[in-house]
């Protein structure tokens, strides 16, 4: 009998594929992956060396953030605006940028446009206490005038001058009409003869003050006497340095002696007296905080002057009367504020007047006349902070300008005597309509990784003023890429991270 | 190999490549700020990933005992990753949209449901 065979059930065949290709197929993911990890590695370092971003300061950028504080600023937006981008009410304003990696130089351009505000400056800060600003000039309508002329000397300085002026006039060391703008000069040489009768000045200059001297048969003599106000410490102090164009030639610091009895400290002479000096202009600077008074000056020098800065404290404490100011300058435009009720009171600056009706406020007095010679101001009650474009004295025959005046915001040029500017301003480029583009180099500072960058824009309160800016674009550099420069990189930006780790 | 388990392998592999990645930029970015997001938007990379991880999950077999319920786990959070993704594109909350959302959550539920049956092996 045959034996049954069981039928077995016949396996379908399955379609097979060779390994080679699967395992090809499925290392495409993976390439693709390397690939987009290159691109990103190569847009983050750049072999070029160039890293560009641009940011229209509506916070979408991942290296340039919005101006702070936002209280002096505005997001402009197309709900509430025809242009994108942020417009700067206030002064002065911080920007933050991030910066991508091991990078020397940055090229930072600004695209914007002033609404009653003649002068901008931007520049870097340096410290955290924002103390340490490396600003540049940015903006000037003023200089945007087609009456001037940007040129360098023959001596290699750069500045701005009239088209009729020589460029060589920048060369001069005449400060007469002569203005600087965030630039500094060479002090003329100068030296005058002693007086034979000391002349002495009754002040109440209150803190810090910048005197400015001609040496006297190569001497600078100056007896000053100081008081110490504050009641609650025991002894405040008084530091002199002398620089000349900014060499420093003395350094001393004097105790206030101070008090914490009812009344206030007594007055305490202060020499100063240097010798052997060479022609030139001194800068003699008294370092000390606002309870410092500085009561009278005495000096056998004909020439010196006081300022930018003038601070006429009360005499509470030291005279029964209020003291009033009189001072002689060529200043065209002071900002007067007082910081206490008894100093409201209008001020006589030349041929104008100005009135200070509020403590806290500052009050912006400008001069429109076309007198060169110094011109007296007065303010009755004292009490009073000014800062000026130029310097004060307290008897005109000891006037004399030891810098070229201060190019500032009120400056209007020629209408004022001014036919050359020291400055490395550069004439804006002209964009579309109202905008202009200035732009600017800057250092990037090793082992950080945020530069904090300062726009300032004087007086824009008081003008109710404003500056928008539609566009920033910075460009970082730094060589171009070789293996051996790129593997340097890779371990600078590895040591960062480990210093913020 | 047999094409199935080739397809698989394929979808394993886009499936690996796709979550290093995501995680790659999100390490990158988190050391070194500025070095991804300026140039890939790295959410634009969530839901190819979580699809890929959704049908990645689908070819995997289901085994008795406490991995069932790792199973169920990994399979909701992956929907849930979908669904959220979902979600952020849709404008508004019309009641379509409210509806579509609803379903697809229903459905998480049910599948859930479902798979609490312990498979056999």
């Amino acid at each position: 009998m045959p034996q049954e065979t069981q039928l077995q059930p016949i396996e379908k065949a399955s379609a097979q594929a060779p390994k080679w290709l699967i395992y090809s197929l499925s290392a495409i993911p993976w390439l693709i992956v390397f690939i987009l990890f290159i691109w990103v590695l190569r847009a983050r370092f750049p072999l070029s060396g160039i890293f560009e971003t641009k940011s229209q300061l509506i916070g979408q950028s991942a290296f340039i953030y919005p101006f702070l504080p936002a209280e002096r600023t505005i997001i402009m937006t197309k709900d509430n605006s025809d242009w994108v981008g942020q417009r700067i009410l206030g002064d002065p304003v911080y920007l933050n940028a991030r910066i991508p990696g091991s990078y020397d130089s940055v090229d930072v351009e600004m695209e914007f446009k002033t609404i009653h505000q003649p002068l901008v400056e931007f520049g870097v800060v340096h410290d955290a206490a924002g103390k340490n600003l490396e600003l540049q000039p940015w903006y000037s309508s003023e200089l945007e005038n087609n009456q001037w002329r940007q040129v360098k000397s023959p001596g290699g300085i750069s500045g701005m001058v009239l088209n009729d002026v020589p460029a060589s006039r920048l060369d001069d060391h005449d400060v007469r009409g002569l203005a600087a703008w965030l630039a500094t000069s060479t002090a003329p040489l100068m030296a005058d003869v002693s007086l034979v009768t000391s002349t002495t000045v009754k002040l109440s200059l209150r803190g810090a003050h910048d005197f400015w001297v001609v040496p006297a048969d190569g001497q600078i003599k100056m007896d000053l006497l100081i008081q110490d106000v504050n009641r609650n410490r025991n002894g405040g102090l008084l530091a002199i340095s002398i620089t000349k164009d900014d060499q420093m030639i003395l350094q001393d610091a004097v105790g206030t002696g101070g008090t914490q009895d009812d009344g206030y400290g007594s007055v305490i002479p202060v020499k100063i007296n240097q010798r052997n000096l060479a022609p030139g202009v001194y800068r003699v600077k008294i370092i000390a905080d606002d309870d410092v008074f500085i009561r009278s000056l005495t000096t056998s020098n004909p020439r010196w002057v006081v300022g930018p800065r003038l601070y006429v404290g009360d005499v509470v404490g030291y005279a029964t009367s209020s003291q009033a100011f009189t001072a002689y300058t060529t200043a065209r435009h002071i900002v007067a504020e007082t910081f206490h009720k008894e100093g409201l009171q209008t001020i006589t600056f030349g041929p104008v007047e100005g009135k200070v009706q509020r403590t806290h406020t500052a009050v912006r007095i400008d001069r429109d006349d076309s007198i060169s010679t110094p011109v007296v101001i007065q303010a009755p009650k004292g009490d009073i902070r000014i800062i000026a474009d130029g310097f004060f004295t307290f008897t005109e025959t000891s006037f004399f300008e030891p810098q070229p005046r201060r190019f500032t915001a009120d400056t209007s040029g020629a209408d004022e005597g001014i036919m050359a500017v020291l400055t490395d301003y550069d004439k804006v480029q002209h964009l579309d309509g109202e905008w202009v583009a200035a732009s600017s180099s800057f250092t990037v500072p090793k082992n950080v990784d945020t530069m904090r960058f300062v726009l300032s824009a004087p007086g824009i309160v008081s003008r109710a003023g404003a500056v928008d800016i539609r566009n920033i674009t910075m460009r970082f550099h730094r060589q171009p890429m070789t293996f051996v420069s790129w593997w340097n990189l890779i371990l600078d930006d590895a040591r960062r991270l480990w210093h913020r780790l | 190999m047999d094409i199935k388990k080739a397809l698989i392998f394929f979808l394993r592999q886009c499936m690996a490549a796709a979550g290093f990645l995501f995680l790659g930029f999100i390490l990158l970015e988190w050391f070194m700020p500025g070095s991804v997001l300026p140039f890939i938007d790295v959410i634009d990379f969530i839901p190819l990933t979580a699809i890929l991880f959704f049908f990645a999950f689908l070819t995997t077999e289901r085994k008795a005992g406490k991995w069932n319920y790792l199973y169920i786990f990994i399979g909701i959070l992956i929907s849930s990753i979908l669904l959220f993704v979902l979600w952020a594109k849709i404008d508004g909350y019309s009641l379509k949209n409210v509806v579509l959302v609803s379903s697809g959550v229903m459905c998480v539920i049910i599948w859930a449901l479902i798979m609490r049956k312990e498979p056999v092996n």
